[in-house]
């Protein structure tokens, strides 16, 4: 009997060979991509979950308030400080580790090379399940100038020779040596952890506040709680106790009234913290509504493959109804047909899975690089997996074949006998169509916008020119810092470079904000965003000069800064700084004093437009400019279209004179401003694959559905032309027929894409408005396709001589 | 009105060659009544076909209102039989999906004839046929005799001054057979030049003269006596 069913239904679909073919690959390339997008999704859910006991392994985070008490942001970290006093003070923390990067020059035999080092504590071992492979754990770090490196780094700097014990020279200064190799650092981990290194040791000197400094947040925290461990109530007291040892808050008159203070601790799990996207753009996270929808478009492609399975079958099954209704009249049963279709339909999709599953595997490098993710199939081939894809491509084939199997055996042989056409079913199928092709409508409007509004932030007024801008980093290291001036002179004589400038804000993946609490001499107070700048960097950028001036180097007095003061005797405001500050006019600005703290008192001098060195998500922040030499992070130089090759290479020349231990960091400015919309980039990959997908899979859809119909019509068709329809006519008929579907597609499309872009969009503060474009391009564009698809079958049947299909019947 | 000279139409097949019309020679005068008949497969159709434009003969000459048609393409042939033929068939080839007085408009659709006249001349044709009681049915509730009454006034609504039926009568009972033949009979009385296949000779006798085929041959014309 089976075998019977299984030979009934290869027949079956060798005898429709065009259409099965149509249905596998369809079936096999939505199969793939859902395969694919469900990988990806998987590898996003499935970070830090490699740490041991994750559910009790937390991230130390800081929710901060402005001074009426109103939530501003949340920061991934806590002061560095902090961490140490609370895990002696809170026995429920039973280990901690910060994570503090700064990126080295590590020399070996005269050789530097770049290195991404990780400040942490000795429990990290213990705390993210670490094993060393050469070294112990207990001692690794605590000796001050120990050093960990992963297996890779221990590869790249020492090749075959053992690494353990070998002595490095760190930024051509002091000495480490290395106390153990670990395995390299899991891909999947929001973390990006470099060599190991302890606290104690010097690098942390590059910035000794974070050893005392409380109002210094830097690089995250985790630590593993006690079993049982209420993770708010720990937060509760750990905020107890801060207010009471910790510095004063900033606005403690407030909490005395019962506000909310500046700040307050809180955890969040580990395995939580990579799902925190949206925050800020460009850090790699991702966000968990993300990748809903990313899930829900990997269904979506599915289901409209399935959905071509399901229409075609009905088709195909209407087309053996002459067979099935002589069979029926010599008394076959209903059921006997159900089991035989759904049998084909089984068999199918089976074949499709197993194709689908190839495609998956051999599209999956180009997608993971499209993804910017190490993305492996492994995850396929585990037993559940497996499982569920049998056990799903059963169920869909079942599905697919029940509609069309319960269609034909409905269907009574004495309305066959009797003349009538069977046309069972035809609602239902052009309803799927119509679904269909909404959802690929949907999806590429929606990744016109993403694209778009992509493209915007990049071309975005930055108030500056970014073009020709590089930036050196790593400045604020003290051992460049105290060269820094003699390195800018020395740049600044290389051919090509036509101007050089020092500061501390430039486009940058490594966001770094200072505040500092400023009153005016109008009595308003404010907490103000603080950047040092070189007299030379705002002309250098391009900034527009809103009133007053810019800093002078002719002018002494503007530079001058008192012991240990945070502002120059002159300051230069942005604009939101302004408007902060309550003047109405930039002008009104001009001549005012502002105090810092320690009282230092500073004029401002000018008023520029908003520098933009961030995403465009984040808001432009009130900002003040002093000259600042100490708090230099960057060296900006611009430099000049041509020769630039041998401009670069000249100015690597003239770094490595200076410091020939220390590779040197150099970014274009357009470049720091690409990887910021990074993860919009993902995004917008991932959809324009999933919309060339369904295109794809719906169009093919529609192709079969236009020939089989087409056919079916034939006779119709005849009729016509014997009546005098043109080859024209015909076409436009039939054009029409397939046109409207995708036509009503967009109706249902549109305003659900509209609405769903809008959301998006407010997440922007500077964003592109919505306009009918991207619907109409969407919507054209997919009728287009549609139309060059099934054009040419359409003429050739336009054109075919009418006897044929009047002969008979 | 026509005239076939030396008309042949081969079918080529994979593996046979049928000569379904061989050196045919017809000529048939406006308004006549022609009624052609002879056994199965004898080539009626083939022929009838070819004279209404359908298909295309394999070597002769085609003389059409004075036109060599023969070598004309699907474009303006189309455009000759669209405004002089109309066609009833043995099955009546209705469309199921359109109604008694859309099929019948369907003739009036490929003509650039504004909609109010289309209606008018529609209305016209069903009275004519007595069928404008059931303007709003479907075909498949209709009787065959109904059908082919529909088929009728489709063939005519566009004053085509010929029209071709192959076996109108083929799947009808007698009475309805009757009915049918007479409808022709008056419209060749107002003007209409008609070409008719048949096996039946009853229904022959309507027409003027009968072309006999045998074998793609014609075998014989008979002119019926003028009554
Ligand atoms: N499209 C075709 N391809 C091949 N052979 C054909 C084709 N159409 C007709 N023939 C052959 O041409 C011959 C004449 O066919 P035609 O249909 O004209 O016969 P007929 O006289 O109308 O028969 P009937 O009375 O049964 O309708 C037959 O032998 C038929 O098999
Ligand atoms: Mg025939």
């Amino acid at each position: 009997m089976f075998r019977n069913y299984m030979m009934t239904a290869l027949r079956n679909l060798l005898r429709y060979r065009q259409y099965t073919l149509i249905n596998i690959f369809g079936l096999a390339v939505g199969l793939a991509a859902c395969l694919l997008i469900l990988l990806y999704v998987n590898f996003e859910l499935s970070y830090d979950r490699w740490i041991p006991e994750n559910e009790r392994v937390m991230r130390f985070e800081t929710r901060m308030y402005d001074r009426g008490g109103n939530f501003t942001y949340n920061s991934d970290r806590i002061p560095p400080v902090t961490a140490l006093i609370f895990a002696e003070q809170f026995p429920e923390i039973e280990l901690y580790s910060r994570f503090l990067n700064q990126s080295v020059a590590v020399a070996l035999d005269g050789k530097a090379f770049e290195q991404r080092v990780t400040i942490a504590d000795p429990d990290v071992f213990e705390l993210m399940g670490i094993k060393l492979i050469e070294g112990d754990a207990a001692t690794a770090l605590s000796s001050p100038d120990s050093l960990v490196l992963q297996e890779s780094d221990a590869k790249r700097l020492f090749g075959d020779s053992p690494a353990l014990g070998q002595i490095v020279r760190i930024d051509g200064t002091f000495p480490m040596k290395i106390t153990g190799v670990m395995p390299d650092w899991p891909v999947a981990s929001d973390l990006r952890v470099g060599a190991l290194a302890p606290f104690s040791g010097p690098i942390v000197d590059y910035q000794p506040w974070v050893r005392h400094e409380w109002g210094s947040f830097w690089g995250p925290t985790y630590v593993r709680l006690a079993e049982g461990t209420d993770p708010e109530v720990l937060a509760a007291d750990v905020n107890e106790f801060a207010r009471r040892v910790g510095p004063a808050d900033r606005y403690q008159e407030r909490i005395d009234k019962g506000i909310q203070p500046s700040y307050e601790f809180h955890l969040t799990r580990a395995i939580d913290a990579h799902l925190q996207g949206d925050i800020s753009g460009g850090d790699g996270r991702a966000s968990i509504v993300r990748l809903w929808a990313a899930g829900i478009v990997a269904l979506l492609i599915l289901s409209i493959a399935a959905v071509n399975v399901a229409n075609l079958g009905t088709m195909l099954a209407i087309k053996r109804v002459r067979e099935v209704a002589i069979r029926k009249a010599l008394g076959a049963s209903g059921r006997q047909l159900v089991v035989q279709l759904l049998a084909e339909s089984v068999a199918l999709t089976l074949v499709a899975m197993m194709i689908g599953i190839a495609l998956a595997e051999l599209m999956l490098p180009m997608f993971g690089q499209l993804m910017d993710r190490a993305l492996t199939s492994d995850l396929i081939y585990t037993s559940p997996m497996l499982a569920g894809l049998l056990g799903g491509a059963v169920i869909v084939g079942c599905i697919c074949g029940l509609y069309p199997a319960l269609v034909a055996a409905r269907f009574r042989p004495v309305d066959y006998l009797s003349g009538m056409k069977p046309t069972l079913g035809v609602w239902l199928r052009n309803s799927l169509v119509i679904l269909q092709f909404a959802a690929t409508i949907g999806l590429l409007v929606t990744c016109i916008v993403v694209f778009m509004q992509a493209q915007f932030a990049r071309t975005l007024d930055k108030g500056f020119q970014s073009e020709q801008l590089v930036a050196i980093s790593g400045i604020s290291k003290p051992m460049i810092l105290e060269r820094e001036a003699a390195l800018r002179e020395a740049l600044a004589r290389v051919p090509g470079v036509e101007a050089v400038a020092a500061s501390h804000d430039m486009p940058d993946e490594n966001q770094y904000t200072n505040n500092s609490g400023i009153r005016t001499d109008t009595g308003v107070e404010k907490s103000l965003r603080r950047v040092a700048v070189s007299e030379e960097l705002l002309p250098l950028m391009g900034a527009k000069l809103l009133a007053g001036r810019l800093f002078s180097k002719d002018r002494s007095a503007d530079s001058g800064v008192e012991e240990n003061a945070l502002a120059s005797a002159s300051v230069i405001l942005n604009e939101k700084a302004i408007k902060d500050l309550g003047f109405e006019r930039p002008e009104d600005a001009i001549g005012h004093e502002i105090y810092s703290p320690g009282d230092v008192r500073s004029t401002i001098v000018g008023v520029i437009a908003n520098l933009r060195t961030r995403s465009a998500r984040s808001e432009p922040m009130a900002t003040y400019y002093w000259v600042g030499p100490s708090e230099y992070r960057y060296i900006v130089l611009r430099v000049a279209p041509q020769n630039m090759p041998q401009t670069l290479a000249a100015i690597d020349r003239t770094w490595r004179e200076f410091f020939p231990e220390l590779p040197i960091d150099r970014q274009f400015a357009d470049d720091a401003f690409t990887q910021f919309y990074d993860t919009d980039r993902r995004q917008g990959w991932l959809l324009l694959f999933s919309g060339g997908v369904m295109v794809v899979i719906a169009v093919m859809g529609l192709y079969a559905l236009a020939a089989l119909s087409t056919e079916r019509r034939s006779r119709e068709i005849g009729i016509r032309k014997v009546l005098g329809a043109r080859t024209l006519n015909i076409v436009q008929l039939l054009l029409w027929q397939f046109s409207l579907p995708v036509l009503l597609a967009n109706l249902i499309a549109w305003p659900i894409a509209w609405w769903s872009l809008s959301r998006w969009l407010e997440g922007f503060v500077d964003r592109i408005a919505l306009s009918p474009v991207p619907f109409l391009i969407a919507g054209l564009g997919v009728l287009a396709i549609a139309w060059i698809t099934i054009i040419g079958h359409t003429v050739r049947v336009a054109r075919a001589t009418p006897i044929n299909a009047l002969r008979y019947e | 009105m026509l005239k076939l000279h030396n008309l042949s139409k081969v079918y080529r097949t994979d593996e046979v060659e049928t000569a379904a019309l061989n050196s045919v020679n017809i000529e048939i005068e406006s308004g006549e009544f022609v009624a052609i008949m002879g056994p199965s497969g004898c080539g009626k159709s083939t022929l009838l076909n070819i004279i209404g434009m359908l298909d295309s003969p394999s070597s002769g000459d085609y003389i059409f209102m004075g036109e060599n048609v023969a070598p004309y393409g699907e474009a303006k042939l189309s455009n000759i039989r669209k405004q002089h033929i109309g066609f009833i068939f043995q099955s009546f080839n209705l469309i199921d999906e359109l109604s008694v007085e859309e099929n019948i408009e369907l003739a009036l659709l490929y003509h650039n004839i504004p909609a109010s006249e289309r209606r008018e001349r529609v209305a016209h044709v069903m009275d004519k046929v007595g069928i404008a009681h059931r303007a709003k049915h479907m075909p498949s509730q209709l009787s065959g005799g109904q059908q082919q009454r529909v088929a009728v006034a489709r063939a005519v609504v566009g004053d085509q001054a010929m029209i071709l039926a192959d076996e109108p009568t083929g799947n009808l009972d007698s009475a309805h057979g009757q009915e049918v033949m007479e409808m022709l009979q008056s419209l060749n009385e107002e003007g209409t030049t008609i070409v008719m296949v048949t096996h039946s000779p009853a229904h022959a006798d309507y027409a003027r003269r009968t072309i006999n085929l045998f074998d793609g041959h014609v075998v014989t014309e008979n002119l019926r006596a003028a009554v």
